[in-house]
């Protein structure tokens, strides 16, 4: 008998609530109702994990950094363990920046820009580049052939969003 | 008033009476019963003659551990503050945290219904060792671990973490 799985709500949240950031992401991998109570419990109190290269999943440039693998590494803080995490949403992508909650801004060099989140698996598609309120021009950067960048221009600002292949 | 001539003899303990869902009797001291805050509340308002409580959710086996437990507390704060009073030395806190911890060391269907009895009660310090507990087997586990460990069906969620 599933024995865990009956217990009432309260007192998975108490369980959840006592465990590690790693624990917490495995519970939460067990099956549904123990993703639905992890899930808020993530982003609290909790030392944050760092995105880190995986061995052979980034082009061996230096200075530059894009996932051409489904595999990322996440550095754990509080165990200083790296966590290998298949994320097929991060191929071929550069992370750009990252918010409160978990979200990557990550883009593709079509300028394809999404908002995507590693430990729910949502995926935002944000509108094209060129359809952002506000956008007097783009200027793609190529280099031998490839896109390596977009300089968006603004009346005021200026946003650069660099694509590595 | 024959206790006044002799100090000695401590007067007869109250007791209350336990009832399990499957209907046995478990008489115990009345302090150990209120070591449950559902016992405790509204408990002065009950006749002393009334003084039973029918627990439909606690098995007679779950409930003779749950006495066991609360005896042990009762029993040991006093100890406790009685060495404190004395101010001799005592590690009779490390001693009940030792006993805690081979309490609970029971199997997962025990455990699950400590938990339930404890939550059930609402005696706090029990809760809070069961689920120690339970966050303690689910530590280091890789969720399938955990499924066997916890008999629970892989209903295919997506799994794609893995520790190195």
């Amino acid at each position: 008998m599933d024995y865990l799985l009956t217990l009432p709500e309260h007192l998975l949240d108490m369980t959840a609530r006592l465990l590690s950031l790693p624990d917490l992401i495995r519970f939460g991998c067990v099956c549904k109702e123990f993703k639905i109570i992890c899930g808020p419990l993530q982003f609290r109190n909790h030392l944050p994990w760092l995105i880190v290269p995986h061995q052979d999943c980034v082009i061996n440039k230096p200075g530059k950094m894009a996932f051409n693998d489904k595999d990322v590494g996440f550095f754990s803080l509080c165990d200083g363990k790296i966590y290998k995490a298949e994320m097929p949403e991060l191929t071929n992508r550069r992370i750009c920046g990252s918010f409160q909650g978990g979200w990557l801004m990550i883009v593709h060099e079509n300028s394809e820009v999404q908002l995507f989140n590693p430990f729910s698996r949502s995926l935002v598609c944000l509108p094209p580049l060129t359809e952002f309120p506000g956008v007097q021009g783009i200027l793609l950067r190529e280099e031998g052939g490839h896109v390596i960048g977009f300089d968006l221009g603004w009346s005021c600002h200026r946003i650069r969003l660099l694509v590595v292949r | 008033m024959k206790d006044s001539f002799n100090p000695s003899i401590e007067p007869p303990k109250k007791t209350v009476t336990l009832v399990s869902s499957d209907g046995y009797d478990f008489e115990v001291e009345e302090e150990v019963a209120l070591e449950s805050q559902v016992i405790k509340d509204g408990f002065e308002d009950k006749a002393v003659d009334d003084r039973e409580y029918l627990l439909f959710n606690v098995h007679s086996d779950t409930l003779e551990l749950i006495i066991k437990y609360c005896e042990k507390h009762v029993s040991s704060r006093k100890s406790i503050s009685a060495a404190a009073a004395s101010s001799s030395s005592s590690n009779g806190e490390e001693a009940l945290k030792e006993w805690d911890e081979h309490f609970i060391s029971v199997d997962t269907n025990t455990l699950y219904d400590i938990l339930m009895a404890a939550d059930y009660l609402n005696i706090k310090s029990l809760l809070d060792l069961a689920i120690q507990k339970v966050a303690d087997t689910i530590h280091g586990r890789s969720p399938e671990q955990i499924r066997k460990k916890f008999n629970i069906e892989n209903d295919s969620i997506i799994d794609p973490w893995a520790s190195e």
